[in-house]
């Protein structure tokens, strides 16, 4: 299966974005990125922008299938870590965003390997919705669907983890 | 957070922190533990306080796993509240410090109305309780069975193409130059005619008048879409006029808006961003992920270069920089509004300016928030 993190995070940083780490905030760059129903291999993180929105095909949700070997801190990043254990934006700072209609698979990564759906810590006028996690239901599974360590007042609405 | 399902999971939630969290209609299933909320421990709660309503576990040993008890710290940590929750096979519900059972679950099925944790107030003080408590009584009109009602963000994902109608394909420029009132005026009277979407294509629409919504209209933006108002219509702190109004007094229809923003450029001191006048019957109208955002953004003109903060000012009226005063009122739900349900809406009042590389902070007036006037019905928040 072709690897597709490569086409997806240029995707999302096309177009002189805001990106974690070397961007505060910005307003003049929104941007939708659609995922057309599929299964797309994920090797790396998808490093989420400001001011983004993902959004799947609400009637055939797209499968990212985290590939066995995958790294990185979620499938889909929110908020990137950078060099000094700093977020890339601030957590109370992330505002006008959302995720919407995925099937996120870490079962590929080993369970003994920590594994992360989405890392996703954020604030006002933010949102997930209709987002499926599948994970390893094995003895001693270090996987997790979803990571908000800090932030503010995000909204979830109907997202499983199975 | 809610409507959230956790099947065979060690651990459902893994609460690191909060100040304050709410969770409504979970369902753990087949979990080791559904809620862990012992982080920091006994002396160092991270958990500010947790709010769970109207939600199932089932074949889960422990629901609920804590840290708190009279004599954990901060005093108020670790605070919980269950309300409605429903339990199958969860020999344990809460567990307190010292492996102690504070509340015994059931291998069968069984119904905490409400039950908590935390400080209760009292007029010599507070004091610290853990037991049942009398549930609030639940207004009939707010509930879907026993539990509350929920409407989520509507996505339209049945609706054919030929169905949307899009602001651009009107002539809307969404430039944030032009004046597009006209236009989106012209759409938004039309598109209920034929029971269209309105759908506003990425952008800012400036608009020098008031935007009236008709009932039955459905609009939905684009990585937030924003209407900005602008001119001297919107100046008169005096007297105030809506940007965005939604029905007139004593209209009653259905309307659904989702992710868009109203905003004001320079000075709007008579600017109610949005008014809601509509009533509703049957299911409520929504507005899910609509903001309003006053300042703090490029074409704003209430930016750092306008509206700089001058920490060394003493601010009286007269001192008051009148280019700043970005707002009226945020929204104002009138008398005759009913039946609305308002999902992620922020209404802001930018301190800092989003648009400024390092984030420096403004100062911008706005004179009021939310005003909810209407008793005819229900709004949920």
């Amino acid at each position: 299966m072709t690897d597709d993190t490569a086409a997806i995070n240029l995707a999302i940083s096309s177009g002189n974005r805001c990106a974690p780490g070397k961007c505060e905030s910005s307003t003049i760059t929104p941007a939708v990125v659609y995922f057309p129903a599929g299964n797309y291999s994920i090797s790396s993180s998808i490093i989420d922008y400001y001011y983004t929105q993902i959004i799947g095909n609400p009637n055939d949700l797209p499968i990212l299938r985290a590939t066995a070997g995958f790294t990185g801190f979620g499938v889909i990043d929110g908020n990137q870590y950078q060099a000094g254990g700093v977020l890339g934006f601030g957590s109370t700072n992330v505002f006008f965003r959302q995720i919407r209609n995925l099937i996120i698979d870490l079962t590929a990564i080993p369970a003994s390997k920590s594994a992360t759906g989405i890392h996703w810590p954020t604030s006002q006028a933010t949102s997930l919705q209709n987002i499926i996690f599948y994970m390893s239901d094995a003895l001693g599974t270090q996987h997790q669907g979803l990571f908000v360590e800090s932030g503010k007042s995000p909204i979830l609405n109907k997202t499983e983890t199975a | 957070m809610r409507n959230l399902s956790f099947y065979n999971a060690v651990t459902a939630i893994n609460q690191l922190w909060s100040w304050g969290w709410t969770y409504q209609s979970i369902t753990i299933q087949n979990c080791s533990v559904g809620l862990d909320l012992t982080s920091g421990g006994h002396d160092a709660q991270a958990i500010g306080s947790v709010t769970i309503v109207d939600s199932y576990f089932k074949d889960t040993p422990l629901a609920f796993n804590t840290s708190h008890d009279a004599s954990s710290s901060p005093a108020a940590g670790g605070s919980l509240i269950l309300e409605n929750i429903k339990v199958e096979n969860v020999p344990i519900i809460v567990k307190r410090p010292g492996g102690v059972t504070a509340l015994q679950g059931s291998t069968g099925v069984l119904t905490v109305p409400a039950w908590g944790q935390g400080h209760s107030y009292a007029p010599n003080g507070p004091k610290d309780f853990q037991g049942p408590i009398n549930p609030p009584t639940r207004p009939a009109s707010l509930l879907s069975g026993n539990a509350y009602y929920q409407r989520s963000k509507p996505q339209y994902a049945d609706l054919a193409v030929s169905q949307v109608i899009s602001a651009r394909s009107k002539g809307a420029r969404g430039d944030g130059i032009a004046d597009d009132t006209a236009i989106l005026q012209q759409l938004l009277l039309s598109a209920v005619k034929t029971k269209s979407l309105v759908f506003f294509d990425a952008g800012t629409y400036k608009v020098t008048n008031t935007l009236y919504v008709p009932p039955g209209s459905r609009i939905v933006g684009e990585s937030y879409s924003v209407i900005l108002s602008s001119g001297n219509h919107f100046e008169d702190l005096t007297a105030p006029k809506p940007v965005v109004k939604v029905g007139h007094a004593g209209e009653k229809g259905i309307v659904e808006w989702s992710d868009m923003i109203v905003s004001t450029q320079g000075p709007q001191a008579g600017a109610i961003l949005i008014e809601w006048n509509l009533a509703s019957t049957g299911a409520p109208s929504g507005m899910w992920d609509v903001h309003t955002r006053i300042g703090g953004f490029a074409g704003s003109e209430l930016q750092v270069a306008q509206c700089p903060t001058t920490p060394k000012t003493h601010i009286t009226p007269a001192a008051v920089n009148k280019l700043c005063i970005g707002a009226y009122m945020s929204m104002y739900v009138s008398r005759s509004a009913a039946n609305l349900y308002l999902e992620n809406v922020w209404l802001w009042s930018a301190d800092h300016d989003l648009d400024d590389p390092t984030s420096t902070q403004i100062t911008v007036y706005s004179g009021r928030g939310l005003l909810i006037d209407g008793s005819a019905g229900k709004i949920w928040l």
